[in-house]
């Protein structure tokens, strides 16, 4: 075969790789990934638990990249065992909610009861608390708690929930401009996509259903709220 | 050893693919272990230059066997090395790319 045609081919077959892991990843690409208008008035604090440091790193490796882009400061902490860093994070959250109008928290973290570290500051510095978005199993009934703290939207998951892969989708399209609740529909459509192919993966062992009722997120307050929103 | 190179990187393309997720949980021990060896400031961009540098190492490898197999050996040899070799290889790097352009925040 001549150079030119095997050139071509091992670059079409690169390309038609790159296209089967996007179909398969099911996210799509985002072509327009400029900064939302108001970077510098928001700010966002991200906590991960203490699991295994391959979730740690992984976790960490996803979300700082879109914290660092998209928002005028972040925070980003990894607890080492259960309990940790309440005092570090709930004083980081004090200075950001002093700093900045619009403060978004990624409660990454499996059944968890941080909103009582958040309980502890002020009621007029918590009225800043934008959106909260958490991971955790059985976390979705938070939500009316958290509005009463001062947040204008939380969202959580109702059961044992596999919010990792809600929370890759649901991030890329939040930071990008779409309103709360575009992320969410979009996110638990992307999500639901995936537990499907799980189910065909494992020849139906895993019960895609099971996983969508336990996983599909849901939201408390403001869902119309985007990205370079200051509400006060 | 040149007249054989062409069938020696589509299976080297293959063996490639343990390599990434060896130095994926090497990297993560390194940060989140017992005993951080990797300073938290490094954690981040060392992460992401080992992920790119799989990627392009095995696009390299495998878009090259591609190459060299359709270029030097018979179609009959070349269609199995190709299929069974670097097809995952160009998966692989196609994984680890899309993942580094994801966390980069470029798509």
């Amino acid at each position: 075969m001549s150079k030119r045609y095997a050139a071509a081919i091992a670059v079409i077959l690169a390309g038609c790789a790159y296209a089967l892991v996007v179909v398969v990843v099911g996210d799509g690409i985002f072509w327009d990934t400029s900064v939302p208008p108001g970077r510098e008035h928001r700010a966002a604090l991200a906590i991960r638990d203490n699991v295994t440091p391959f979730q740690k790193w992984g976790t960490k490796l996803f979300t700082w990249g879109y914290l660092k882009r998209y928002y005028g400061a972040a925070w980003y902490f990894t607890q080492a065992k259960k309990g940790d860093l309440e005092d570090e994070f709930v004083a980081c959250l004090d200075e950001a909610l002093d700093r900045y109008p619009a403060v978004d928290l990624y409660l990454l973290a499996h059944t968890n009861e941080y909103v009582d570290w958040v309980a502890q500051l002020p009621v007029e510095r918590r009225q800043r608390i934008r959106f909260v978005y958490n991971t955790g199993c059985h976390n979705l009934p938070q939500g009316p708690r958290w509005l009463e703290l001062g947040a204008d939207a939380y969202i959580g998951h109702p059961g044992v929930s596999s919010s990792s892969v809600f929370y890759c989708f649901l991030l890329r399209r939040w930071t990008r401009g779409g309103t709360l609740d575009d992320a969410i529909t979009a996110g638990n459509a992307v999500a639901d996509k995936t537990f499907r192919q799980y189910e065909l993966l494992t020849m139906g062992r895993a019960k895609a259903d099971w996983f969508i009722q336990e996983s599909t997120a849901s939201s408390f307050g403001d869902t119309r709220l985007r990205i370079e929103d200051c509400p006060q | 050893m040149k007249c054989w190179l062409h069938l020696l990187i589509p299976p080297c393309a293959l063996l490639f693919q343990a390599l990434p997720i060896v130095l994926i949980r090497l990297l993560a021990s390194a940060t989140y272990g017992k005993q951080r060896l990797l300073p938290e400031v490094w954690e981040w961009p060392a992460s992401l230059f080992v992920i790119a540098a799989c990627a392009a190492i095995s696009i390299l490898l495998g878009g090259g066997g591609v190459y060299l197999l359709l270029t030097r050996a018979r179609l009959r040899t070349a269609i199995p090395l190709i299929a069974l070799c670097c097809v995952p290889a160009l998966i692989g790097g196609a994984v680890y790319l899309h993942a580094t352009l994801i966390f980069l925040t470029l798509v």
